[in-house]
């Protein structure tokens, strides 16, 4: 096989725009620093009791701590109260903390630290921090804040790498700006950005494999292959949910090399490995001490619903609707239980749920995004009827599209693929419960994913510009773990009879390649640049409008 | 030749403005962060009528029957506040003054406002200082609304609705059939939400700003 010649790297950004997107990214840093610091009440994003005891552990040398012996220790937050205290509230709770009451239950036992379940990288760099200020300060609010400045400062790099993603494959810095930024004005992620989770951090992570996976398949250098599966292998030492992101991107980067055979082979082992190094190696623990490779916490009562498909969960139950609305803006958790003088409303969740105008613009934002990728996605798939594939194939890709080249082998690949993309989005249309006034436009949006990234896959397998074939491979990655995830919360609810794991932060590792997808549309379509701007400008007011009038009020309930 | 300022000139001075802006669209919700709902649910504004105009001589008393509240035992030691539904007529430009009293527990405060400070079917938020929650809560408390030298045509309005568990209004020494609509809160000391908010703001200000500009100066910085 020999080595054609690859699709060119965008050239970078002029200085002026680099120092644009390091600024805006400063700002956003600072700005969920600033909510870290001051505006997020400690314990107030999911399981952040769980995560902060994670990185506590750590800290403390426990390497590391294993499901079912871990826990969260009592007074995790707040000073436990003084034993000879001078408020007589503060004689109250140490009263409570004599006889065993629902309060002392919640404030005081330890509990089990289910969050251990996953892979470390993210708790053992917040470690840092963390020990730094136990050295020097015992102020837990101080400690409490280093420990939440690594998702800070991961929001703000990830707005600089979708940058250069972006102008990588070419999309003029003016539309790569406020595309990149908007991540960063999504009250979720903001949320999320203040706070110990390990989800922003993986976002970065995947963010990086994602930006080395498109240069690899623009330029065919090996070292943005490997910088990919190593991105690819920190990210799945960070959380589970990005292994289904490292077998796509992995076969991804396997399907596309263009070696000569023996250094193919030498290179898919390598990279392989690599990729797979730290899922791997969790992996062997979790079989070493539970027997299962992918031991987590899960409920494991027998079904409560019978014969109940995944078909019938998404007609009857507002799926869709609460996916949208929780990766808009999901805020909360048990921060209330966090507050002495609330300790006795310490029962479950109390969030609140972004709805409003906001809400709404973000919204029909997302169905211009849709409607353009929809017309690129058609007018691309078309020309993959004629498309010539390389006279002499040098990748898996190659031969695929040498091998289905034009004609009566090619057609009905695309015909199959583009009926069924089209069927899927009307069936949906039909039939998946409709959620409210706005209803039929989050349906539309989430469903337009099914024939973009179908119509787009044949994009993916025969088209001969690297930029386009790597949107494309990012779609249909997205839709599969789209169906996973609908599958896995149709599992929950047979379980439990509840909506579970109906967040939009799961799709993290998938939204850089989305974002890439769209940038890549807008810039070819020539979608006016004043639109993106448009986008970033309101999406950021959309989400000081949230925080003021919904979110800040929010905190002021559970914090008093 | 054109005088152009430095990007970063253009880009605090743009920030200013949009702050400006922000800050004029927000105040006002920002200032009451001060007041918390003594009640999860909010009273009823369905089936209302006006009381009329509080002219010099209208009286309309109001027996306030607070039993119950949701607030923590901490909070109820925060001052009481009412905050009456009222209504100017359109954005009429009202004259004259009115008062609103508080008695409760063999004492009384009464708080003049004026009728042009009254925004249109909005609450107008009234704080007693003398009284805190605890005072008027299970207390045989009252409220009176006076008008001072209001006249005819140039006066503003309450609003009366049917309210679950709260006696009728007496207008006149009549009874109105309605209770007036009104919410009760306690102030408490929200200065770091308060905070929060301006420097979210100031963020969002110096955020908008940038790409704004950015986007205008780029194509040209490019070059």
């Amino acid at each position: 096989m020999t080595v054609p010649s690859a699709t060119a790297i965008a050239p970078a950004p002029s200085r002026y725009w680099r120092r644009c997107a390091w600024l805006l990214a400063l700002l956003i840093t600072v700005k969920a620093m600033y909510m870290a610091f001051f505006l997020t009440p400690p314990g107030d994003l999911p399981d952040e009791s769980g995560h902060y005891s994670y990185v506590r552990d750590i800290a403390h040398g426990k390497f590391f701590p294993l499901l079912g012996e871990a826990t969260i220790p009592r007074n995790l937050w707040f000073e436990p109260p003084p034993s000879q205290s001078q408020t007589g509230q503060e004689m109250d709770l140490v009263a409570e903390e004599a006889a065993p009451t629902p309060s002392t239950r919640v404030r005081g036992a330890p509990r089990p630290n289910y969050i251990v379940q996953h892979p470390p990288v993210y708790y053992a760099i917040a470690a840092v921090p963390y020990a730094i200020s136990e050295r020097l300060t015992e102020d837990r609010w101080y400690q409490v804040r280093a420990a939440r400045t690594v998702s800070a400062v991961s929001l703000g790099l990830l707005v600089i790498v979708l940058f250069g993603t972006l102008t990588d494959l070419g999309v003029a810095p003016l539309r790569a700006l406020p595309l990149a930024a908007a991540v960063g004005f999504i009250p979720t992620i903001s949320h999320l950005a203040s706070g110990i989770t390990n989800d922003i951090f993986l976002f970065l992570l995947c963010a990086l494999a994602t930006r080395h996976l498109a240069r690899y398949l623009m330029a065919q250098r090996l070292p943005d292959a490997y910088l990919c599966a190593l991105w690819l292998t920190l990210a799945g030492g960070t959380k589970m949910t990005a292994w289904p992101l490292i077998a796509g991107y992995l076969a991804v980067l396997l399907f596309e090399m263009r070696q000569p055979l023996r250094r193919w082979f030498l290179h898919a082992g390598g990279l392989s490995l690599l990729a797979m190094a730290l899922p791997l190696w969790w992996a062997a623990r979790n079989i070493r001490h539970f027997g299962n490779p992918m031991q987590v916490n899960v409920v494991t009562n027998q079904p409560l619903y019978l014969n109940y498909s995944v078909l019938d969960y998404l007609k009857a139950h507002p799926y869709f609707d609460w996916m949208m609305v929780h990766s808009y803006g999901l805020i909360g958790f048990a921060g209330f239980c966090q507050t002495p003088e609330r300790i006795e409303d310490c029962v479950g969740v109390k969030s609140t749920r972004i709805g409003n105008q906001a809400f709404e613009f973000a919204l029909w934002a997302l169905v211009i995004l849709a409607v353009v990728m929809l017309a690129h996605t058609v007018y691309h798939y078309a020309r993959q009827f004629r498309v010539q594939p390389p006279a002499s194939p040098a990748s898996l890709q190659g031969w695929t599209a040498h091998l289905l080249s034009p004609g009566w082998l090619r057609t009905p690949v695309l015909l199959v693929l583009g009926a069924t993309g089209m069927l899927m989005y009307v069936w949906g249309y039909q039939n998946v419960h409709r959620e409210g006034e706005l209803g039929w436009l989050i349906n539309t949006v989430l469903l337009s994913a099914a024939p973009i990234a179908l119509l787009g896959l044949g994009i993916a397998l025969f088209d001969d510009r690297g930029e386009r074939r790597f949107a494309y491979y990012g779609m249909a990655l997205f839709l599969c773990y789209g169906l996973l995830i609908a599958y896995q919360s149709h599992k929950a609810y047979v379980l439990i009879s509840e909506l579970r794991g109906v967040q939009g932060r799961y799709f993290y590792p998938y939204i850089p390649a989305l974002l890439a997808a769209a940038g890549l549309a807008l810039e070819r379509l020539r979608i006016p640049a004043v639109l993106t701007l448009w986008l970033g400008l309101g999406l950021a007011w959309g989400e000081m409008h949230s925080y003021i009038t919904q979110v800040i009020p929010f905190f002021e309930l559970v914090r008093i | 030749m054109k005088h152009r300022h430095p990007l970063i000139i253009q880009w605090l001075a743009v920030a200013g403005l949009f702050f400006f802006i922000l800050f004029v669209l927000y105040h006002e919700q920002i200032v009451r962060y001060q007041y918390k709902p003594t009640h999860v649910a909010p009273a009823n504004w369905i089936d209302r009528q006006l009381t009329g105009e509080i002219v010099a001589g209208f009286v309309l008393e109001q027996p306030l029957a607070l039993t119950h509240t949701d607030l923590p035992p901490r909070e109820r030691r925060h001052v009481f506040c009412i905050g009456l539904l009222m209504s100017n007529y359109l954005n009429r430009r009202n004259h004259g003054e009115f008062t609103v009293a508080l008695s409760a527990g063999g004492r009384a405060q009464v708080k003049a406002l004026r009728a042009r400070d009254v925004r249109d079917n909005a609450l107008q938020m009234v704080c007693f200082d003398e009284f805190r929650l605890i005072d008027v809560l299970g207390q045989d408390a009252r409220l009176t609304l006076m008008g001072l030298d209001g006249r005819p045509g140039r006066s503003v309005t309450g609003w009366l609705s049917p309210q679950p568990g709260l006696p009728s209004a007496i207008r006149g020494g009549e009874p109105a059939g309605a209770a007036l609509v009104f919410d009760t809160f306690v102030r408490a000391n929200s200065a770091p939400f308060q905070h929060n908010a301006y420097a979210l703001m100031i963020i969002a200000s110096l955020v908008l700003s940038l790409m704004a500009v950015a986007s205008r100066a780029g194509p040209r910085a490019a070059r």
